[in-house]
């Protein structure tokens, strides 16, 4: 276990969607008590919102829930309880619950509360409920959701202008697969050259440049390279993330079958 | 061993110890008296006062408590310091010696990405845990995924990785390791324990 196979990590913070969202979280926590108390991170799947929301909890203790697809008021607030380690035991009323989620969470007024994939509570229309969480505890909340999140929040009147921060993810720079890279390939140079053709075809998208990585790390691995480049990916294909282009079916048809003479 | 003593050990009465405990005392302390020695938070918790002592002045030293000037005389005459409560938060402040805060471990932060990435292998689980101040080694994030797995909150995938079973997220708290000791009695023909489950000590290793 040499120290240049298993490096200090240096953690996500080194990337910038991460670092962004931080700030974002800081200003949040620290805003003066008038100032809306909503947080907003958009972006498409693979981002790296995920790693975002693990620094910002790891550094705040903030709250996290993910909103399910079949979730209903009653499932969110027992699930906001529960993380605070205040789950209510047997059934209790909605009204009840919000009324505790609402006590835990003016308790710590400086613990943010994350709520993922919070598209969906604008679907199933709790996302009122989300607000008066959030505007009778003073606790900041910041939501998290697809690109399309911003849209979806204009639709309700009175959520909107209680956002203080919109952040839109960005999608990958070089410096960020240089820092995934140096986190996934520990012990091997890659050249900036394919670190770029790695970061093209993976869209930007911070996911993908993960599995592309894990790609160089056994290509490194199995030739023995302690450097990598373009040259020495060769001819395998990036992991895009593209699904396979529709085939030409009708260019495979039986033949037909032959009629003993 | 009566099994008289158990029922009455069995109880369900909480006593508030260790520093979680120590804080709530104070807390309460706090809210009715104002106020308050280490002889009141000693009154309601039943350990070695000294515990209590040590926490509440390391509690001092960090701000939390602030030292009241007009200090009270006790019973004997001898004076005692009057703490009130500076800094108010649910979850008991742990501290190290020199009074700084402990803000996170390695294990809480290993539990949280854990909870939030589901399927990982240790180098994501690594990378996604680290912060300026923890910063997991290979072997330890190693041995407590291993911990986890063995005690069946996760499954092993192929090719190094792991999920945490969904019915094993548990809650924000990460899974500790405690040793206990605790007598059996072990049957070599059956290979098992036999009886009722016994009541085990915690032991440090």
């Amino acid at each position: 276990m040499s120290t240049s196979q298993h490096p200090v990590q240096h953690g996500p913070v080194a990337l910038e969607n991460v670092a962004s969202f931080m700030a974002m979280t800081v200003r949040l926590v620290d805003r003066a008590p008038h100032l809306p108390g909503f947080g907003v991170c958009h972006g498409p799947s693979g981002y790296g919102k995920t790693y975002a929301s693990i620094y910002a909890q790891n550094k705040t203790k903030a709250v996290r829930v993910e909103v399910g697809d079949s979730w209903s008021r009653g499932t969110l607030l027992r699930a906001i309880l529960r993380e605070y380690g205040e789950a209510p035991k047997g059934r209790m009323p909605i009204a009840d619950m919000a009324e505790r989620c609402i006590a835990v969470m003016g308790d710590d007024p400086h613990r943010p509360l994350i709520v993922d994939e919070a598209d969906k509570c604008v679907d199933k229309g709790f996302i009122e409920l989300v607000r008066e969480l959030q505007e009778s505890s003073g606790a900041p909340v910041i939501l998290i959701g697809e690109e399309k999140l911003p849209t979806k929040l204009l639709t309700v009147e009175r959520m909107h202008n209680r956002v203080l921060d919109w952040f839109p993810a960005q999608p990958c720079g070089i410096g960020d697969v240089r820092t995934l890279a140096k986190a996934f390939v520990p012990g091997v140079a890659l050249h900036d050259e394919l670190l770029e053709a790695i970061r093209q075809q993976s869209g930007g998208r911070a996911r993908r440049v993960v599995v592309n990585l894990a790609h160089a790390a056994e290509i490194a691995r199995n030739k023995g390279l302690k450097t990598l480049d373009r040259r020495a990916w060769g001819d395998d294909s990036f992991f895009t993330g593209e699904p396979p282009t529709p085939r030409h079916v009708e260019l495979f048809q039986r033949q037909p079958k032959k009629v003993a003479a | 061993m009566r099994a008289e003593l158990y029922h009455k050990a069995s109880l369900g009465v909480r006593v508030p110890r260790g520093i979680q405990g120590f804080w709530d005392i104070i807390c309460a302390l706090a809210a009715t008296q104002g106020g308050f020695t280490i002889t009141d938070v000693d009154r309601e918790s039943n350990v070695n006062r000294q515990e209590i002592k040590d926490y509440v002045r390391l509690l001092a030293k960090a701000g939390f408590l602030a030292i009241e000037t007009p200090s009270r005389r006790g019973p004997h005459g001898l004076s005692a310091t009057v703490y009130c409560l500076a800094r108010k938060q649910k979850a008991a402040p742990r501290l190290r010696d020199d009074g700084s805060v402990i803000h996170a471990t390695v294990q809480e932060n290993l539990w949280t990405t854990i909870r939030n990435l589901k399927t990982f292998g240790i180098a994501e689980l690594r990378f996604g845990a680290a912060t300026e101040d923890i910063k997991p080694a290979y072997g330890a994030t190693r041995v407590f995924v291993y911990r986890l797995t063995r005690a069946g909150y996760l499954s092993r995938l192929s090719k190094g990785m792991f999920r945490l079973k969904p019915g094993m997220d548990t809650g924000p708290k990460p899974p500790e390791r405690r040793a206990v000791r605790a007598e059996v009695m072990w049957d070599p023909n059956l290979r098992a324990f036999v009886g009722e489950p016994p009541i085990a000590k915690e032991v440090s290793r």
